[in-house]
């Protein structure tokens, strides 16, 4: 087989959540290149099925949207058990969503239980549990990639000079929530590697640093920039080769890892 | 000063909380041993009288215990209170929860919310409020978490052959996750804690040799360097010296103490 060949999803099943936008957009097209069948899960539907339709039309794959809302564990045994039926298998899961457990009034060190909370409930045990299904049909296969995501902030702790003394941004940096969940995905990976390795299944984690969006702050991006060995924020494009790799059979001997995709941010 | 009197904790108090988990009663021990007085926190106050008896046979008195079921604001925010109220300062925190793990891979969506309430979201408020009485002192405080070897590193499946008892028990849905989450809790909060002088670390235990079946000890032990499990004194060891001015320019970080089991 090639190296080319490798990489390439044609007739694999892959479903992602929360694949519509940020980085879950760039593992969603990365997907669509290789040529996954694709179920797209979003809490979002209209505007997922409108990138549905793009891809259609650009990429030319089979793609489906499917509303879902990671709050509700009824919704979500729906998307999996709606993924099996129709496609008989998932070859890949892509985990990207999470809820930002903002909104409930205190940040940082005074961080409000509601967040922690939504944090827990929604973001940790919900997608537990949602891997845990997803897996049991990978068992039936003997086969699967489950990624899902950590972040660079569950690998290193707080710099205070990336918020250039604004102490609104500092303090949500100083948050609980995100980084003992990121923290707890990373340790997971190895966790469920070790569990999955005999049913064929690989489990990984990408940790992606600060991804630049038109709403990025410029005195973040510039002081963050400085401790990346790149000297800049990530783009749309940097997760989708890391994605490519771990779902295809280019990553077949890959598992229990979390790669940093940081430009280098984690490694000085 | 003296080196060794950087270690001794005389003058020092210190909250274990839930001490009846794993490792709890070694380290309370230890901290006593060292001069620090030592006040519990748990849910479960049967156990933890049961604890300080235990230790008062064997000539460590704990000085205080506050009931406490973790899981709300109001409870923790409640404990800040009596701890202020009751101990002459709060030094030294031991988060002690991780122990609380489930038992077997596949669970309703149900059980593990109710699990990582516990264990995170229980924690995360713990941690918030007794942290927020310990930089209020102006005193050098140390907080720490309490994990094992599974957060560096996943379970081998090599040990747990001949093992199913404990592989039911390790190879659990919260275990690798719970274990881990607080090892770039403890930089977070480093970092936090750090602005008011005080320090964040983690302990990532090997197995205490009475809580494993000999077949997987036999197993572990081959993947040591010291070929054998953790004992009372290693456990110990460690947490008076991240409890202590010994370790005052640590912080943020996750040590191993397992015999060598992650560094091969």
């Amino acid at each position: 087989m090639t190296t080319q060949e490798l990489f390439s999803l044609k007739g694999k099943v892959a479903l992602i959540t929360g694949g519509r936008a940020m980085y879950g957009k760039g593992a969603t097209l990365a997907l669509a290149d290789a040529g996954a069948d694709i179920y797209l899960a979003s809490h979002t539907i209209e505007s997922a099925k409108e990138f549905v339709e793009e891809l259609k039309r650009e990429k030319g794959v089979k793609v489906e949207a499917i509303a879902f809302d990671q709050g509700d564990i009824a919704s979500i045994e729906n998307l999996v058990q709606t993924v099996i039926d129709k496609a008989g298998r998932i070859d890949v899961f892509v985990n990207c969503s999470r809820i930002l457990p903002h909104g409930h009034g205190g940040t940082g060190w005074e961080e409000d239980p509601e967040a922690m909370d939504d944090g827990v409930r929604i973001n940790t045990s919900a997608s537990l549990y949602m891997n845990q299904l997803v897996g049991r049909q990978m068992i039936s296969q003997k086969s699967g990639s489950i990624i899902t995501f950590g972040s660079m902030m569950g690998l290193i702790g707080i710099e205070e000079n990336n918020y250039g003394g604004n102490p609104q941004m500092a303090a949500g940096a100083h948050g609980h929530i995100y980084s003992l969940d990121k923290s707890g995905v990373t340790s997971w990976v190895r966790h469920a590697a070790a569990y999955y390795g005999r049913y064929g299944i690989r489990v990984n984690a990408l940790c992606p640093g600060g991804l630049r969006s038109d709403r990025t702050n410029p005195v973040f991006e510039k002081e963050y920039s400085k401790h990346t060995m790149l000297g800049r924020l990530a783009d749309g494009d940097d997760i989708k080769g890391p994605i490519a790799l771990l779902a295809s059979d280019a990553g077949k001997y890959l598992t229990g890892l979390s790669i940093p995709v940081d430009g280098g941010y984690t490694c000085e | 000063m003296s080196i060794l009197k950087k270690f001794d904790l005389t003058g020092k108090c210190a909250l274990i909380n839930h001490p009846e988990q794993v490792y709890g009663r070694e380290i309370a021990a230890g901290l006593m041993d060292a001069g620090a007085k030592v006040w519990f926190s748990g849910p479960d106050l049967a156990a933890l009288e049961d604890l300080a008896g235990a230790l008062a046979e064997e000539g460590h008195e704990v000085s205080g215990i506050f009931r406490y079921s973790q899981g709300t604001r109001e409870a923790a925010d409640a404990l800040g209170e009596a701890v202020k109220e009751e101990m002459p300062s709060l030094d030294i925190i031991v988060e002690n929860s991780s122990g609380m793990h489930m038992t077997g891979w596949d669970q309703s969506f149900e059980d593990i919310y109710r699990q990582l309430t516990v264990t995170q979201t229980g924690v995360m408020l713990t941690v918030q409020s007794l942290g927020r009485v310990m930089v209020s002192q102006g005193r050098k405080g140390s907080l720490i978490l309490v994990s094992d070897y599974s957060a560096l590193v996943g379970c081998d499946p090599y040990n747990y052959i001949g093992a199913p008892e404990d592989a039911e028990e390790d190879f659990s849905a919260d275990y690798g996750f719970v274990h881990g989450s607080y090892v770039n809790y403890a930089r977070q909060t480093a970092g936090h804690l750090g602005l008011y002088g005080c320090r964040s670390n983690c302990i990532a235990y090997g197995p205490l040799s009475c809580t494993k079946s000999a077949a997987f000890e036999e197993n572990f032990i081959r993947h040591t360097h010291i070929k054998r499990l953790a004992n009372a004194e290693d456990i110990a060891g460690i947490a008076v010296f991240l409890a202590s001015d010994a370790s005052e320019y640590i912080t943020g970080t996750t040590i191993p103490v397992d015999g060598g089991y992650v560094a091969k």
